[in-house]
């Protein structure tokens, strides 16, 4: 009887729990309290992460010489210490070349008029249905909800909720992430006429592989060769300021891979090859602050000053 | 004591589940290792500690991950938590063949009936994605997984090594001989 009711109980707060965060708005009691437990889970996820970084970067490590190894059977022993080494060496290197190009977020044009403040990932929760990663920054360093958030490769995602200390982080690759984005067909965002580039939205696709995204919504009659790079479109809007773009113009999103005009369709499909590896995110930089630019009708407006 | 140990036992899980193992992702998939280590609380403690561990640890991850809704697997592990407590208290055999079983039946059903509320909550991706990327990959990691985290659960619990995987409790108290 007891068990029966304990169950009970526990179901019944399950649902009333799931219920009511439903119900509830995104500033909600409930959705404080989530955010609330970010100051105690995010420290609590750094040490963690600090702690077992040594065994990730080994297994990492391991996965990638898995091949190699199969014939060296006979040498593992003399070479447990070299190995051991080496896969320092490795994870320094590869944690090196990141943090390099990190450094290059900064002088990149679409982070001109921002703060950059670097970030590390402490948690990750990349699942079928939720696309996130916890970042080591929050409020205290100025982040805010809706900051893009980038890496030396281009756009990762944004700031989908933040505390003090922390903030989750949704990526490009949650299923319900969309960008407005335009094709520059030279690859240069410079030395093209936006007006002439074809426009739509990138999304996520569902798939057996997670890092596959989509552009829909492109006008058939504008060029979308493979290859072609594709970046944030940054829209501005002197009507409805409401309607803008979250993200700075130019930001690079990935490739086309290959293009597709569905039956009777005015739009094309386009598949885009991400130019962001999601698999190993390690650092990142969330641009904050926003700048005064001016819109294609000459109006100024502040990005990024909205949530 | 024994609260004691559990509240570490899900605490560790928990952390480990959210930055460990997204980490590692062996083979570009994460293990769901806290299913396992409810079912493992579930076979040795009962149904009680099996259920009141699966909502923690569940609301726990929902807290510490961020996953969007609060309440779903705190759901899901509370029903996995009782389910296998419960057989384990009405004397259901536990051998290492039977383990990989039931860490199989447990997993397929959490992801699955995950599945089934995100679907209600009109989050729907294709089966065929669910199948791929969800449910197959994480039953794979149980079938590997599931003894070293039942023994490792053991150990962190200090429960005696007498009556083979089940708890000595249930060996010697049948239904309702739970906790010692």
């Amino acid at each position: 009887m007891r068990r029966r009711l304990i169950l009970a109980g526990l179901v019944v707060a399950s649902i009333a729990l799931l219920s009511a965060y439903f119900r509830e708005p995104v500033g909600g009691s409930l959705h404080r309290v989530q955010a609330g437990a970010l100051e105690v889970t995010g420290p609590l996820q750094a040490a963690t992460d600090r702690a077992v970084t040594p065994f990730r970067d080994l297994g990492t490590w391991s996965t990638g010489v898995w091949d190699a190894r199969r014939d060296r059977a006979r040498l593992e022993a003399q070479l447990a210490d070299a190995r051991a080494t080496q896969a320092e060496s490795a994870a320094l290197r590869f944690r090196n070349d990141q943090l390099s190009r990190q450094l290059g977020v900064s002088r990149q044009s679409y982070a001109q008029g921002y703060a950059s403040v670097a970030a590390s990932v402490v948690a990750r929760n990349n699942d079928l249905y939720y696309q996130q990663v916890t970042i080591d920054r929050g409020r205290a360093d100025g982040l805010r909800r809706n900051d893009p958030v980038v890496n030396g490769d281009g756009l990762v995602g944004r700031i989908a909720n933040v505390a003090a200390h922390a903030a989750v982080v949704q990526l490009l690759t949650d299923a319900t992430f969309a960008v407005s984005a335009r094709i520059v067909p030279s690859g240069d965002p410079a030395a093209t006429t936006r007006a002439r580039d074809a426009s739509g939205l990138v999304t996520p696709s569902y798939g057996l592989d997670e890092q596959s995204f989509q552009m829909l919504f492109v006008n058939k009659t504008r060029p979308a060769a493979p290859g072609s790079a594709i970046v944030t479109s940054g829209w501005t809007s002197k009507s409805d300021p409401e309607q803008e773009s979250l993200y700075p113009p130019d930001i690079p999103i990935g490739t086309v891979e290959s293009q597709s005009i569905p039956n009777n369709e005015a739009a094309q499909r386009i598949q885009v090859t991400p130019a962001v590896d999601f698999g190993s995110i390690g650092d990142v930089s969330v641009l904050t602050g926003g700048r005064p630019r001016v819109a294609g009708d000459g109006t100024t407006t502040a990005q990024g000053a909205r949530p | 004591m024994t609260v004691l140990r559990l509240a570490v036992v899900v605490l560790v899980a928990v952390m480990l589940q959210t930055t460990l193992l997204p980490g590692l992702r062996p083979f570009g998939y994460t293990p769901d290792a806290l299913v396992l280590v409810v079912l493992a609380i579930a076979l040795l403690r009962g149904a009680e500690a099996g259920m009141v561990c699966g909502f923690a640890a569940g609301l726990a991850l929902e807290l510490s991950a961020q996953t969007g809704a609060l309440g779903i697997w705190a759901l899901v592990l509370t029903l996995v938590g009782f389910v296998f407590g419960d057989r384990a208290e009405h004397g259901a055999p536990i051998t290492p063949q039977l383990l990989v079983v039931y860490g199989v039946a447990a997993t397929i059903a959490a992801h699955v009936a995950y599945a089934l509320i995100q679907y209600v909550l009109d989050v729907r991706p294709p089966v065929g994605a669910i199948l791929g990327r969800d449910v197959l990959p994480a039953t794979a990691f149980a079938v590997v997984l599931v003894i070293p985290i039942h023994l490792l659960v053991r150990l962190l619990l200090g429960l005696p090594w007498r009556g083979g995987l089940r708890s000595e409790a249930f060996v010697e108290g049948g239904p309702g001989g739970v906790v010692a």
